[in-house]
């Protein structure tokens, strides 16, 4: 299991350094209009939401450095007006690979106070063994915030809010809420289990915390756009809550009974949801591994 | 008592609404370098603090609208780079009159979320009525507690203070160049404006002035929203000064002393020599008074 992971992300590092590959030659951006200035674009890696209108087009997250010319080409099918900011959600690459074009193109990066720090230098991703950046300077967020920011843009207020500890300890949520959509980063994935990058601070709890919010500022029409897997619902993200809640509930009983790992991983504390969540970029396994990390690191 | 407070305001409404009728001709613009890569910028209302380098130019607060060109002007002769960011330290029509300017140039104005809330509806305080700005003058980005900007080779980090001056101050401290700007949560050497009736109050400005103290040292340089570029000591002389002020005038409300009969105590009179050479004591103690008393519109 772990080889198969390393070869995966030996992969990805290569890509990540080479910025060219025949990963992403075939890849398509896909664009979902949301609202009447909201979009969906869904290429490779953590998905981008888009806000377009008089004031300009602001971006949240951008995949891949190979992926900017059709990401950009994908933004002016449905504006001609330029990309005035980017936010990133978090630091990981497949969401801050395409940084360093649109901060040369002048586009001004916002990014949370942690995420910008861990994009700074040479960052490892300790569960896969890999480590990534640091970013060029003109890759890095430009303007960084604690809590909140606000942009007062194209009609809406669309705030992104800081979810401590949640996938690290950086995240930002993306609340507009003229439109009713949130963007969740990667504090949710819809239909496979979350990778938590415990090594830069990500806690379960957090994870958690952050559904919490942001069931509390949706409705039954709100539209949330997850990091990664489609366009969710709040229906959906109660049922990942609850998903969380429960893994993270048997594996702390685990702990409590003295399980070491091995122990925790062969009692399959995630068994009951493997069905729905465990087919995608996580196994089972690399899930209640993270969760005991976690658990661990917050004891 | 009464009309002469009634001029008074009337005079510094000058300062809000009527800004577009009052002649800035003479108004020149004096730079004054304060770090290798921070200038204030003195002219008419508050001053402004500038960071320029490779990353463009951040200004913070921009005066008034007729003297907008002015101010791009004398950027220029310290840059040749462009104005790209404008922090408002609060939503005062002396800080915030170049915005709507600044906005159609394309310069992304940041502030406080309570700036952006109150410049974009119409206000009343005691020095009068400010129209609300059009869109392309309202910030198009607001905090809640803090921001930071990396650039010029700095960290110039933006943040909120509890209610103080306004309801929306905020601090901006450059942490490299090791300077301040404290927009009128600070006036240096003279009795500043509080705008009591909008969430200020002094007592907010002592706690302020409170959590800026641990951030100065003997060599820091403060930029205060009036007067000239100080240092800590200065800042202390004023804490001082408005702490003394807060708890007599506390004291005379408890007692049930109306507007009228404070001033006519004079209960600032030790100060007045040094603070009242350009607000004048009788000016200053309605803002203070309005702090511990409800206002009521005459």
């Amino acid at each position: 299991m772990k080889f198969a992971v390393l070869v995966f992300w030996s992969c990805v590092c290569c890509i990540n350094a080479a910025a060219q590959s025949d990963r992403f030659d075939k890849v398509e951006i896909k664009t979902t209009k949301l609202t009447q200035n909201i979009y969906l674009l869904q290429g490779e890696g953590g998905n981008i939401g888009v806000s377009a209108g008089d004031d300009g087009v602001f971006v949240i997250d951008d995949q891949f450095a190979p992926l900017t010319p059709r990401i950009l080409a994908a933004i002016k099918a449905v504006s001609d007006k330029p990309v005035r900011f980017l936010i990133n959600t978090h630091w990981h690459y497949d969401h801050t690979g395409g940084n360093a074009n649109l901060g040369n193109a002048g586009v001004v990066i916002v990014a949370q106070d942690n995420a910008r720090k861990r994009l700074s230098t040479k960052t490892p991703i300790e569960f896969f063994k890999s480590a990534y950046g640091p970013t060029p300077p003109a890759g890095l967020p430009v303007i960084t915030f604690k809590e909140t920011v606000t942009f007062h843009v194209n009609g809406d207020e669309a705030t992104a809010i800081h979810a401590p500890n949640a996938h690290t300890d950086g995240d930002s949520i993306i609340h507009f809420r003229k439109a009713n959509v949130v963007h969740m980063g990667d504090t949710y994935f819809n239909g496979l289990y979350p990778f938590i990058d415990t090594g830069t601070n990500g806690t379960v709890q957090g994870m958690i915390a952050a559904a919490d919010r942001v069931l509390q500022i949706t409705d039954d029409t709100s539209k949330i756009i997850p990091g990664h897997g489609p366009l969710s619902n709040k229906a959906e993200l109660k049922a990942y809550r609850a998903m969380l809640a429960s893994v993270s509930a048997k594996v702390a009983a685990l702990i409590k009974e003295k399980k070491t790992l091995v122990e925790v991983i062969a009692a399959k504390p995630t068994k009951d949801y493997d069905a729905q969540w465990g087919n995608g970029f996580l196994k089972p396994e690399q899930f209640a591994e993270i969760v005991y990390a976690s658990a661990m690191n917050t004891r | 008592m009464n009309k002469v407070f009634i001029f008074a305001a009337a005079c510094l409404m000058s300062l809000g609404a009527t800004a577009q009728q009052r002649n800035f001709d003479a108004v020149q613009i004096k730079v004054h370098q304060v770090a290798p890569n921070v200038y204030a910028l003195e002219g008419e209302g508050g001053n402004i603090g500038v960071s320029v380098g490779d990353d463009g130019v951040l200004l913070i607060d921009d005066q008034f609208a007729p003297l907008t060109p002015k101010i791009v002007d004398a950027v220029k002769t310290i840059t040749d780079k462009p104005i790209r960011f404008l922090l408002n330290t609060h939503w005062h029509g002396d800080h915030t009159g170049g915005n709507e300017n600044l906005g159609k140039m394309g310069v992304i104005i940041i502030a406080h979320d309570n700036v952006y809330k109150r410049l974009s509806v119409d206000q009343v305080n005691l020095l009068g009525k400010t129209a609300a700005l059009s869109k392309v003058g309202l910030p198009v980005v607001t905090f809640n507690d803090r921001v930071v900007y990396h650039i010029n080779g700095d960290e110039i980090t933006a943040y909120h203070v509890p209610p103080a001056h306004t309801d929306g101050d905020s601090f901006v401290r450059f942490r490299n160049a090791n300077v301040v700007h404290t927009g009128d949560v600070f006036a240096s050497g003279r009795y500043p404006f509080i705008d009591s009736t909008n969430g200020g109050s002094v007592k907010g400005i002592v706690a302020a002035i409170d959590k800026l103290l641990p951030e100065l040292d003997d060599f820091t340089k403060v930029i205060p929203g009036h007067g000239p570029v100080s240092t800590k000591r200065e800042v202390i002389a004023y804490r001082n000064m408005i702490s003394t002020v807060a708890s007599r005038v506390e004291e005379m409300v408890k007692q049930g002393k109306t507007l009228e009969q404070v001033i006519a105590a004079k209960p600032l009179k030790e100060f007045d020599a040094e603070w009242g050479k350009f607000r004048k004591t009788d000016d200053f103690i309605p803002f203070v008074y309005y702090g511990f008393a409800p206002y009521k519109p005459k």
